[in-house]
């Protein structure tokens, strides 16, 4: 078996799980991202951006030529494990952009929470009522 | 394949991951910058200027890494070539996009400091004061 016909079907099952996850991840994104930004352009732009770094990542993993044995007389198994070590890499890739995109909106989240509480208390203070809480803060968790 | 083949190749390839980034960005970021700036000519400069960015980044990357990985060397496996050449567009993409999101990011959060965005819902949506 060729390694070059190994790392080119290795890298056709990686484009196909990169753009099978950010298929998968985009409505979703765009709802969410729709609520934590507040407009449309920002909410577009950073969809996109999500979804170009998951992509990107992807491909970056899913064509690594890593596990590939040099020699040109390598046995079938050797190159096979090859192909394994691509998959591997691939799927590290994909789950560390998501990762890393999902802790960015975490972040995202965190802040859109604090402006809300935020907002709620100045509009309480502005209409001579009861604030529901003190004015949260960053990093100490609001009294109840 | 010649070395000229290879370069061809590789160079074909990461222009069409470009041209894929820069219009999965085409909708979205002039919209953006035009809200960050406040100015439609002004948020239009900063839009041309990031894809430029965009375009002259990936392919710095991709020339400074053929030359430090011997991506073109005559020796090299011409598919093993190619594939390195995207690998280092994609590269370059990657560090290109990140200094964009960065960039957009630190003027969307200094925009909120100031004039924060009208917020229709949320997971906490701001509750109406008990009344006493």
């Amino acid at each position: 078996m060729q390694p070059i016909l190994a790392l080119t079907a290795a890298g056709l099952v990686a484009l196909l799980a990169t753009a099978g996850t950010v298929l998968l991840l985009r409505p979703h994104l765009q709802r969410l991202l729709d609520e934590v930004c507040g407009t449309h352009a920002r909410a577009g732009f950073w969809v996109a951006v999500s979804l170009l770094t998951i992509g990107i990542c992807g491909l970056l993993a899913g064509t690594a030529t890593y596990g590939y044995p040099s020699a040109p007389d390598a046995s079938a198994q050797d190159v096979f494990l090859g192909g394994v070590t691509q998959l591997r890499l691939l799927l590290v890739g994909l789950l560390g952009s998501v990762l890393a995109v999902a802790w960015g909106l975490v972040q995202a989240i965190r802040s859109f929470e604090r402006r809300a509480d935020a907002r709620a208390y100045y509009q309480a203070m502005q209409a001579q009522t009861p604030p529901p809480s003190a004015p949260p803060a960053s990093g100490t968790p609001t009294q109840a | 394949m010649s070395t000229f083949a290879v370069a061809g190749a590789g160079t074909a390839l990461v222009a069409a991951a470009l041209a894929a980034v820069l219009l999965a960005l085409r909708r979205t970021l002039a919209p953006t910058f035009v809200e960050l700036c406040g100015e439609r000519h002004r948020g239009a400069f900063w839009a041309r200027m990031c894809q430029v960015a965009l375009v002259a980044g990936t392919l710095l990357v991709v020339l400074v890494g053929a030359a430090l990985s011997g991506s073109l060397d005559p020796h090299t496996p011409a598919l093993a070539g190619v594939v390195s050449l995207l690998r280092w567009g994609l590269v370059g993409l990657l560090l290109s996009l990140g200094a964009v999101a960065a960039a957009a990011g630190t003027f969307t959060a200094r925009l909120g400091r100031h004039a924060p965005p009208a917020y229709g819902g949320g997971s906490i949506p701001p509750q109406p004061p008990p009344q006493a």
